[in-house]
């Protein structure tokens, strides 16, 4: 039964399409190139939904399911909520200037979409449900790889992650049905009951296979990754910043409440192959970060190697008694939170690069420490923090991966998330290297001056970098919040 | 009454902290708000200043008779994890704390002296160095210490890589990844141990690992081994610190030689020995092989180097194959003479490194066969230099003699081969050093740049004396050192 209630505790995600929806019409009716006023009316339609998000919570940190057992609202979702919201707003920020792809006023209603799907994907305890978000978040995603229509890589970007994503999405339903057709329910909860009596036959096995293929794919994990490379260097910077962090930690938080609810019966499965998923995830995203000239291209390797590094905390589920005191899905939701802004950052430090320069290969860095001495800074921070050096944020959320999949038995786990972190210092270092180490290429005579770099980005990077550094040293808020969003959570 | 209050009160306030902060808070601020040259490096000379007060300070009211940590501070850091912020001085660390300390004005000196651009980074770069390595060497907290371990990296790694020579980028690629590859597996072992005894406490892991199992133990000293023995280095994994040093700045290779090294001897003693005794005494037989290595092989190729600077650190892996002989032969007298080795390389070698930059500043060529005949332009350098070249090779009455003697004594003790080869390290050591100071500061001057430069100037004196004080101290009175770390070594190896 839908309560009145229930629209109570959805404020948020409706605050979100209205927002959407009065971009749309102020796009149609206006047609203005003022953009900062799509921008403002963004922003501020997210804010106020980030506040509405804790103003309106469950009683004593409860977990309530609403609309007939669809949604749940409890912690796990609002930090996730909350996270998408803050990207979001970040991302069309960035987008705001110079972005010379579309209106951002369109930019900006694409973001919204996708993180309307996001918000209610965290929340979905259903199948049907979860199923109509993916596609919420994933389609206008799609546009955003190939909004620049007269560039080709944009198109051949757009063209693949939409093929891989609609196969993906194929497989999720094909898995979805199987689940349905063993269980005869599409609630999560009840899929757990109904396994729990089945144990793991056949076919179960097959269904919890195919759905983590099609998660797999959303989340980029080897072998199902190859799409990501190519979206995120074809997509115009802003769009692979947000692509790289939102839809993938989104699905990442899906998969988490798949394994840990609806295939609970079978963590231990579960959890061995993705064990298995992760280990190849890091060792092949690192490997092949190594030989990336292109800084985007890097830049989404290194996103397939924090996949990897994701997954060993879901992965150390299968081996933990109690759901409640693994420290498996906290460490998820802190590397997931923290990696967001090391990553977003790094994309919109590319960006300020592609700006200044035209050019998105690493050599075009050379010198940008003397161009834009904080965005380089910042890159500093982003890209020591991805390989996880303390005191940075990055180091506290491996150390906690790292913990988990110690007390999970999965030592050999640990070492290979160690041994990767270790190759990934290799590529990240070279960045650092190019921006404050190396000289910049000679500038002939007729050449324009570098522009320097447009205040609203430098502004995102230091959001960014400020939160890396922030998480790392005073992490304890941050740790604390996604330990009670975990205890207070339907897991 | 009173009195005992004040004096309880004086122990309870937080001396460890404010080193390690204080000159933090303090001197990056004055460093990137600093209108020129001058003021920058003023600003990192006061801050450095300050914290080596602090450091002699705690040296002076560290109480030689009391066993166990001084100092000690702790709060929760990230409780959820069970990470605290706990700091603490012994015996083993008091001495390292001081010499993280005493060299940092003298670093700050050299930098002074000879960094030409970027001064603003390279003075903050040196205050959070300064930083961490203090931190890594007072931590009682495992997260956190390896929190300050890392933390060196980064500094250090932009000190080589942006104020460096021709080939900076290869050695400070390889400087970063040899010792990050070391320690994240340390990083593992520590999760490991907290698994087991449950806590990240350093002060409490040695006693709930009394009874832990021979397989822990050997992988647990696995990680550790890997981990230090790249720091130290011991041989074989020493080739990233001839790159290293040559390629740093002159301020860069006497931290690296100062400070640094001194790091994987601290872990050692700190961690290696008291957590997993039994693996240590399986692997003594390797380990002491592999010290005697260091010990031949760095000085057989100190030797040889045709560059004055890969001299001097060929001599380091040399001499730092003493410290960790006088480690694992794990007498109180070893690790007395390990220690105080130490102590004196930390003074030595940056003393050393700063000589070859004074001439490297004057004639831009490190090479022994471009030099020759310093003595007759630059008197005053001549004998300095002379007078640490003779503290190096363990001249008696100063510092290097100490150390290695009671190494030496240590290693007769375990088996007269083992220490007569050792020996023979100190007598190669002897034959490098005279022949290098022969061909480079005396004899006839071949070298026609060398005839217009000028002797050392003020700050460049009072940089060396600043270290020959000390050398002096210590191989006069080793006994004032001696009395600070004795009754933590002998509870370490478990001897009164």
């Amino acid at each position: 039964m839908i309560e009145p209630q229930d629209i109570g505790y959805l404020l948020p995600e409706i605050l979100v399409l209205v927002t959407a929806l009065s971009l749309l019409l102020w796009a149609a009716i206006t047609r203005s190139s003022n953009h900062w006023t799509s921008v403002f009316l963004a922003v501020t339609g997210n804010i106020t939904a980030f506040a509405l998000l804790f103003l309106r919570t469950p009683p004593d940190n409860a977990a309530v399911q609403i609309f007939a057992d669809q949604l749940v609202v409890d912690g796990y979702s609002t930090f996730f909520r909350a996270l998408f919201l803050i990207i979001a707003s970040l991302t069309i920020v960035l987008g705001a200037q110079r972005f010379n792809a579309a209106p951002i006023t369109e930019f900006a209603v694409l973001i919204e979409f996708s993180l309307l799907g996001m918000m209610v994907l965290v929340g979905s305890i259903d199948w049907a449900t979860a199923f109509i978000a993916i596609e919420t978040m994933a389609i206008p995603v799609y546009v955003l790889a190939g909004i620049t229509r007269f560039r080709r890589a944009s198109l051949e970007a757009a063209m693949k992650y939409f093929a891989l994503g609609a196969f993906a999405s194929a497989v999720l339903v094909y898995g979805i049905a199987w689940t349905y057709g063993l269980t005869g329910t599409t609630n999560l909860l009840t899929t757990a009951e109904v396994l729990a009596v089945k144990g793991n036959e056949p076919w179960v096995l097959f269904a919890l296979a195919l759905i983590l293929v099609a998660l797999g794919f959303k989340v980029a994990a080897v072998p199902f990754h190859a799409w990501t490379p190519d979206a995120y260097q074809g997509a115009p910077t802003p769009a692979a910043a947000f692509i790289s962090v939102g839809p993938k930690i989104a699905a990442m938080a899906l998969l988490a409440r798949v394994v840990a609810i609806a295939f609970e019966p079978l963590a231990a499965n579960a959890g061995f192959t993705l064990a298995i998923i992760a280990a190849a995830t890091m060792i092949i995203g690192n490997l092949v970060a190594i030989s990336q000239t292109d800084l985007k291209r890097m830049l989404g390797y290194s996103s397939i190697a924090h996949t990897g590094y994701l997954l060993v905390g879901i992965a150390s589920i299968s081996q933990t008694d109690s759901i409640t005191t693994f420290v498996g899905i906290p460490a998820v939701l802190f590397y997931g939170f923290v990696y967001a802004f090391m990553t977003f950052g790094a994309f919109a430090v590319a960006y300020v690069a592609e700006t200044q320069t035209g050019s998105n290969e690493i050599s075009a860095l050379h010198g940008m420490s003397r161009r834009a001495m904080l965005p380089a800074i910042a890159m500093a921070i982003f890209m020591l923090s991805l390989t996880g050096v303390p005191p940075l944020s990055g180091f506290i959320g491996k150390l906690y991966l790292l913990q988990a999949a110690v007390d999970a038995n999965l030592g050999w786990l640990a070492i290979v998330l160690v041994g990767t972190s270790v190759v990934s210092a290799f590529y990240y270092l070279r960045v650092v290297v190019a921006m404050f180490m190396q000289d910049p290429v000679a500038a002939t005579d007729d050449a324009q001056p570098t522009p320097a770099a447009a205040d609203s980005h430098v502004l995102v990077i230091t959001i960014a970098a400020g939160l890396t550094v922030i998480f790392g040293i005073v992490g304890w808020g941050l740790l604390d919040w996604a330990q009670t969003a975990v205890s207070s959570s339907l897991l | 009454m009173s009195g005992m209050t004040t004096g309880e009160a004086a122990l309870n306030f937080p001396f460890l902290s404010l080193g390690l902060w204080l000159p933090l808070l303090v001197g990056l601020p004055l460093v990137l708000l600093a209108k020129n040259r001058n003021a920058i490096a003023l600003g990192a000379l006061g801050a450095t200043v300050l914290q080596a007060v602090i450091t002699i300070l705690l040296t002076i009211r560290f109480d030689r008779q009391a066993s166990g940590y001084q100092f000690v501070e702790s709060a929760d850091w990230i409780p959820a994890l069970g990470i605290s912020y706990k700091l603490g001085v012994d015996g083993i660390s008091i001495l390292m704390v001081l010499l993280t300390g005493i060299l940092g004005p003298l670093v700050v000196g050299a930098g002074w002296l000879t960094i030409h651009r970027r001064e603003r980074e390279f003075f903050a770069a040196l205050i959070v160095l300064q930083t961490a390595m203090l931190g890594v060497f007072i931590a009682l907290d495992f997260i956190l210490f390896y929190v300050f371990w890392e933390l060196v990296l980064i500094p250090m790694y932009l000190l080589i890589g942006i104020w460096g020579h021709e080939r900076r980028i290869y050695a400070t690629i390889k400087f970063f990844l040899y010792t990050f590859a070391g320690s994240v597996l340390m990083l593992v072992a520590i999760l490991a141990l907290r698994l087991y005894t449950g806590t990240f406490d350093i002060e409490a892991i040695p006693a709930e690992m009394a009874d832990a199992s021979r397989v822990l133990q050997r992988w647990v000293f696995v990680a550790f081994f890997f981990a230090f023995a790249i720091k130290v280095p011991m041989f074989p994994f020493h080739t990233w610190l001839p790159d290293a040093h040559v390629e740093a700045p002159t301020a860069g290779s006497m931290v690296l030689a100062g400070v640094l090294l001194k790091m994987g001897a601290y872990g050692f003693l700190r961690f290696v020995l008291p957590m997993t005794p039994d693996a240590v005494d399986e692997t003594r037989g390797l380990l002491i092989v592999l010290s005697l290595a260091a010990i031949i092989y760095g000085a057989l190729v100190a030797m040889v180097q045709p560059d004055l600077k890969k001299l001097v650190a060929y001599s380091s892996v040399s001499h730092m194959g003493f410290v960790t002989l006088g480690i694992f032969t794990a007498t109180a007298t070893g690790l007395d003479g390990a220690i105080l080795q130490m102590l004196s390389h930390g003074l030595v070698s940056p003393a050393l490194f700063f000589a070859v930059g004074v001439v490297y500043e004057r004639t831009h060529t490190r090479q022994i066969n471009e030099l020759g005949g310093l003595a007759s332009r630059m008197p005053i350098y001549a004998a300095i230099f002379g007078f640490f070249m003779l503290a190096s090779l363990g001249l008696p009455m100063l510092s290097g003699f100490v150390g290695e003697f009671l190494v030496l004594v240590s290693a007769f003790e375990y088996a007269v081969p083992v220490g007569s080869i050792a020996a023979l390290g100190v007598i190669l050591a002897a034959a490098y050093m005279l022949w290098m100071y022969q061909r480079v500061v005396l004899g006839n001057v071949r070298n026609q740049a060398i005839m217009q430069i000028s002797d050392v100037g003020w700050i460049e004196i009072a940089t060396f004396i600043g270290l020959a004080v000390l050398v002096v101290w210590i191989g006069i009175l080793p006994d004032t050192f001696v009395q600070l770390l004795s009754t933590a070594t002998s509870s370490l190896v478990g001897q009164p």
